[in-house]
């Protein structure tokens, strides 16, 4: 197993981003990011399988998120039917000038279930098997969240686009923009 | 035997297969990946638009990999750990070394004879406490003490009133230090004690492992040794009926057992 330190340097920027994604926010995200190290620190020791690290780390993290997050009581847990292959037209060169933070904020956007899932897809640290068992649901779901999340996050990073061109002053996009679009019913 | 020519592929089949792929997979596509990425290419649709779910997610993964945590970040996480590990003793340490130590120990000290690693002092049976003691400092985070006290005079009390253990006796520097708590287990068959001590100014804790002499060998001397043990600094010496060895991740000084 590696150290603290090596361990810290490959994969504190992954857990950074998941947590930014999940919460939103940076002071929450370093939080949930020392805190996932911290508990590594304290039960890494008992995971055999040091294959298994990054899955755990990442498991971790969404625990916590969700721990901290308990008393909220509002917890979508859709389980999606396979999207449909038709995508909507995009012009592919217009996805190249998207930045860091709009693709971030438009992911802290959607709801829980594709939040989580599309974040882990995208970070490219997990395979699909791997998602299925940090985020602890079927790879069936898992596959069913990104095949959907994907049309659901063109077009919202589309209207956030649109939005943007529209109004050059617009630095950050309002979140009832972003939530315009409700997620579809399973 | 798993027959290594690739079998038939549907579309459906070989979407499912490319839109898991990574950036990673696709840079070198292992077989099934690249009968997949073949059936796609086969029609001209399914390659189109796969290739253009492909370019946006790419798109989105270039982007997210731009947020950067914020500056230390790093440093606060490291802090914290250290911190950790200093308030938060190991306290499972024991349980595991007490059924682990047996197999562990004998396989780490056949290891360091046939490697020829040179022996501190105290001789083969210090070095292989030392080396099992760091083994388990190493993976046990968070022994539970069975007494947790600030001096070692009251530790000794508490042995010497309990079932017998034998006493704790490393030296008079180590009347000096505060002590955070202690343990006792079997070793070799034989009843051995660790105590934890806090350096002066607390800038590190002393692991002090003690058996009774006749557990190490013949051949211990008294003479105090100083040698690295992985990446622990210890130390190992005789005192009266009993063998003593430190584990510190801070170099040890003699001046506290003087």
């Amino acid at each position: 197993m590696p150290d603290m330190e090596q361990l810290v340097d490959r994969y504190q920027a992954p857990l950074y981003r998941f947590a930014l994604g999940l919460t939103g926010s940076v002071h929450h995200a370093a939080d949930l990011t020392q805190q996932t190290f911290l508990l590594w620190a304290t039960k890494g020791h008992q995971l055999r399988d040091a294959t298994k690290m990054r899955s755990w780390l990442f498991t971790t993290l969404h625990r916590e998120f969700l721990r901290m997050r308990r008393h909220d009581t509002r917890h979508p847990h859709t389980d999606l039917e396979n999207a449909e292959p038709d995508l909507p037209t995009v012009e592919p060169e217009a996805w190249s000038r998207l930045d860091g933070q709009t693709v971030m904020q438009v992911l802290h956007s959607m709801e829980e279930p594709f939040r989580a899932t599309l974040l882990l897809f995208y970070l490219e640290e997990l395979r699909y098997n791997e998602i299925a068992e940090a985020l602890e649901v079927p790879i069936g779901t898992i596959m069913s969240r990104i095949s959907r999340g994907r049309i659901l996050l063109r077009e919202r990073l589309q209207d956030a686009m649109s939005a943007r061109a529209s109004d050059p002053q617009v630095l950050a996009f309002p979140k009832d923009q972003l939530r315009k679009r409700q997620a579809p019913n399973p | 035997m798993k027959n290594d020519a690739p079998s038939p592929m549907n579309l459906a089949e070989a979407r499912m297969i490319a839109a898991a792929a990574t950036r990673a997979d696709l840079a070198a596509p292992g077989p099934e990946l690249a009968v997949a990425l073949d059936a796609l290419r086969s029609d001209p649709a399914e390659w189109t638009a796969w290739s253009r779910e492909h370019q946006f997610d790419q798109c989105i993964a270039s982007a997210l990999g731009e947020v950067c945590p914020p500056p230390g970040l790093r440093q606060q996480i490291l802090a914290a750990h250290g911190a950790q590990r200093r308030t938060h003793p190991r306290r499972r340490f024991l349980l595991a070394w007490a059924a682990g130590l047996t197999v562990t120990g004998g396989v780490g000290i056949a290891a360091r004879w046939l490697m020829g690693r040179p022996s501190p002092i105290v001789g083969d049976g210090g070095t292989s406490l030392a080396a099992a003691a760091a083994h388990f400092l190493d993976r046990e985070w968070d022994h539970a003490f069975e007494l947790t006290s600030g001096t070692l005079g009251e530790i000794r009390r508490f042995l010497e009133t309990s079932e017998a253990a034998g006493s704790m006796d490393p030296g008079k520097g180590f009347e000096q230090l505060a002590t955070i708590g202690c343990r006792r287990f079997f070793w070799r068959g034989e009843k051995a004690i660790l105590v934890c001590f806090r350096t002066r100014g607390d800038k590190a804790i002393v692991h002090v492992v003690s058996v009774p002499r006749t557990a190490v060998g013949a051949d211990a001397t008294e003479a105090r040794s100083l040698f690295r043990e992985g990446r622990w600094h210890a130390a190992s010496w005789i005192r009266g009926a009993r063998a003593y060895v430190a584990l510190s991740d801070q170099p040890l000084d003699v001046k506290d057992w003087g």
